[in-house]
């Protein structure tokens, strides 16, 4: 088999249009996350891909096989579900078999590939145990082997960390990867978190209201999105953007708005820019805050920088990191601060970032424009 | 704090008498019916009555059983109630399950309406027709045929609770038992059955609860013993020679028997089974 396709998918529900006319082509052995928010058909894509729903229209193809309407205990695929699905009423040997007694292979063997897939994953212990006992991290575990011990060729997973814990959560996403990458086996991984796909996926594909916005490698969508809710929603926290026009100064084009005036550095985006509005973009981990007055001088070796003046709204601390929210113009932007940072609400800050690392996207229809440099 | 202690008395008191006061209001006919099953004719008719009679005898249940082919009706009542019962629950779950799972036109608006009309309906105004069709069919005083038209009468009320059940039931298990190879068929049986046992504990009681007493179809259903139930056995009671009320009362006391076994090894998924229909 040589990877899974799917060509220009269409599902409807009534009136709602889940997916829209979606093609997307996993190379085999890849790791793809299908990130977007909630509502946004990450679920009936890979429902899809599985076989439990029917395309309104389109086509699914795994290698050079039409599969679409292939039902899904006949697919070469193991899907593990957000609640993991575990079957109650089976101790957790019985679930892990499921896939091996469909087959109706010899109990040994059965026996030997259960022991050998719980003994990888370290849950051999609780072989005999009900689902009831076990912890959010061991059902999670349990699950992931009962797809494993399909042997199929391509292993869905549909937001599998969203009911667990925080710690938990950060904790399974370094064993998932370690694991993954242990079994090669072609991926997909629905997530609405771009934390999981930063550190999970080769490649991502972003999702909105049923279309596939961009699908690349993690770096290219990263540095160039195809539009702003691409380039905002892949990142943590989301990108700042701030609404400016392009103005004509005496050192050449600038970007201005009611708290910002900072000139054009590429020559390639200022052949591209025309006198109209645009979406400033920048990334929180990409702005630094100055709780002691405005910076002189160079900040991070670099010389040349932007200056915004605010006041903090507040500070929220995630895991051992913080987010400031700063308070300028009308505007709320938001700065990621590694380690734990506490300061008054109100008072007054500068931000500074550097004008090579912004984004621009045409306001009015959302399209990337380019990069500062 | 010495007010608030005597207030717990008070109130330990009052919830008492309070409680004992209502269980004698339920308890007191089932104690009259055995009391009255267990007393002679003479003590069942005295007036003022005698609330402890002086001595008991089993002559009323001798009766039944000797006289009055007690044990063939029964065993017939047992046998219908339960057969009836069981061929609802095999028919109205698989029924509930494509209800709760597939969507087709009109599944909420006409085809429930259309399967819970069915019990709108007072059974008394489709007698004629279901009397004539079972002439034909040749299921007049066949046990068979009263089987048939309890299991109709229950179907209804089957599929209606048994689809709030399955559809708590989280589609993502019968989707991954399938993924894992099996049909759908054998998720049906091997997922949604097992995990809609407390449903169907408590709608084999309800079933059995809502037909037990049945007069209306059986009476005119069956013509002898070899086909009627306890209700129609019991009306039979009430003749020339007046109303046997001592063997009234000992059919109702073993009427009660299987009825009251059912429900101490089912009590806790009633309730469940009830929620389920009523607030769904």
């Amino acid at each position: 088999m040589q990877g899974i396709k799917l060509e220009k998918v269409t599902k409807t529900y009534g009136k709602k249009r889940a997916l829209d006319n979606v093609s997307l082509e996993v190379e085999e052995g890849s790791f793809v996350c299908l990130l977007g928010p909630t509502g946004s058909g990450k679920t009936t894509l890979l429902k899809i891909l599985a076989g439990v729903e029917t395309p309104s229209s389109g086509a699914v193809y795994f290698g050079s096989t039409n599969v679409t309407l292939v039902p899904p205990n006949k697919r070469p695929v193991s899907m593990v579900f957000e609640n993991f699905a575990l079957y109650p009423n089976m101790s957790v040997f019985r679930n892990i078999a499921s896939p091996l007694l469909a087959r109706n292979l010899p109990k040994k063997d059965i026996e030997q590939k259960v022991g050998e897939t719980a003994k990888f994953l370290r849950i051999d212990r609780l072989l005999k145990r009900r689902i009831s006992q076990l912890s959010g991290g061991e059902m999670q575990r349990v699950a992931i082997a009962r797809a494993l011990c399909k042997d199929a060729k391509v292993v869905l997973f549909d937001e599998i960390f969203v009911n667990l814990d925080y710690k938990l959560r950060e904790q399974m996403r370094i064993e998932f990867k370690e694991l993954m990458e242990r079994v090669k086996i072609t991926s997909v991984f629905s997530t609405p978190d771009p934390e999981d796909a930063f550190m999970l996926a080769d490649k991502v594909a972003v999702i909105r209201d049923g279309q596939i916005r961009q699908f690349a490698p993690k770096e290219i969508a990263y540095n160039y999105p195809v539009d702003a809710f691409t380039g905002a929603y892949f990142g943590y926290p989301e990108m700042n953007l701030l609404d400016c026009i392009v103005a004509q100064r005496d050192g050449g084009l600038t970007l201005e708005s009611s708290v910002l005036q900072m000139p054009i550095l590429a020559d390639s985006l200022r052949t591209k820019l025309k006198a109209r509005s645009y979406s400033l973009g920048v990334r929180p981990e990409h702005l630094k805050l100055h709780a002691e007055g405005a910076p002189s001088g160079a900040v991070d070796g670099r010389e040349q920088q932007c200056i915004l003046e605010g006041s903090i709204l507040l500070t929220e601390v995630v895991g051992s990191d913080t987010i400031v929210h700063v308070s300028i113009g009308s505007d709320a932007i938001e700065v990621f601060t590694p380690g734990i940072y506490r300061e008054d609400v109100g008072k007054h800050v500068y931000l500074s970032f550097d004008p090579r690392k912004i984004y621009l996207f045409d306001k009015d229809s959302g399209q990337f424009v380019g990069r500062g440099a | 704090m010495r007010r608030i202690q005597s207030e717990s008395v008070a109130y330990r008191v009052f919830r008492a008498v309070y409680l004992l006061f209502f269980t004698v209001i339920f308890l007191f006919p089932i104690y009259w019916m055995v009391r009255t099953s267990l007393g002679s004719r003479t003590e069942t008719l005295l007036y003022p009555p005698r609330y402890f009679p002086q001595h008991f005898e089993l002559g009323s249940y001798a009766r039944i059983f000797h006289d009055m082919n007690g044990s063939i009706v029964i065993w017939n009542t047992i046998r219908v109630n339960i057969t009836a019962a069981i061929l609802a629950l095999a028919l109205g779950i698989p029924a509930a399950y494509a209800v709760s799972r597939f969507d087709f036109k009109g599944k909420e608006g006409g085809f429930m309406f259309t399967v819970l009309s069915t019990r709108f309906l007072p059974p008394a105004t489709a007698l004629v027709p279901i009397y004539f069709l079972y002439v034909k069919l040749g299921l007049v005083n066949n046990l068979a045929g009263l089987v048939i038209a309890y299991a109709g009468l229950n179907l209804p009320i089957v599929i209606w609770v048994m689809r709030s059940f399955i559809d708590e039931i989280p589609r993502a298990m019968e989707e991954s038992y399938m993924l894992d190879g099996h049909s759908r068929l054998g998720a049906f049986f091997k997922i949604i059955l097992p995990l809609s046992l407390p449903g169907i504990a408590a709608m084999f009681m309800i079933c059995n609860f809502l037909t037990w007493g049945e007069f209306l179809l059986s009476a005119v259903l069956t013509t002898t013993y070899t086909a009627q139930t306890i209700p129609i056995a019991v009306a039979q009671l009430e003749g020339d020679i007046g109303i046997l009320w001592q063997q009234i009362c000992a059919y109702g006391v073993i009427a009660t028997v299987p009825i009251a076994l059912i429900i101490v090894f089912f009590q806790r998924y009633l309730v469940r089974g009830f929620s389920f229909g009523i607030l769904k």
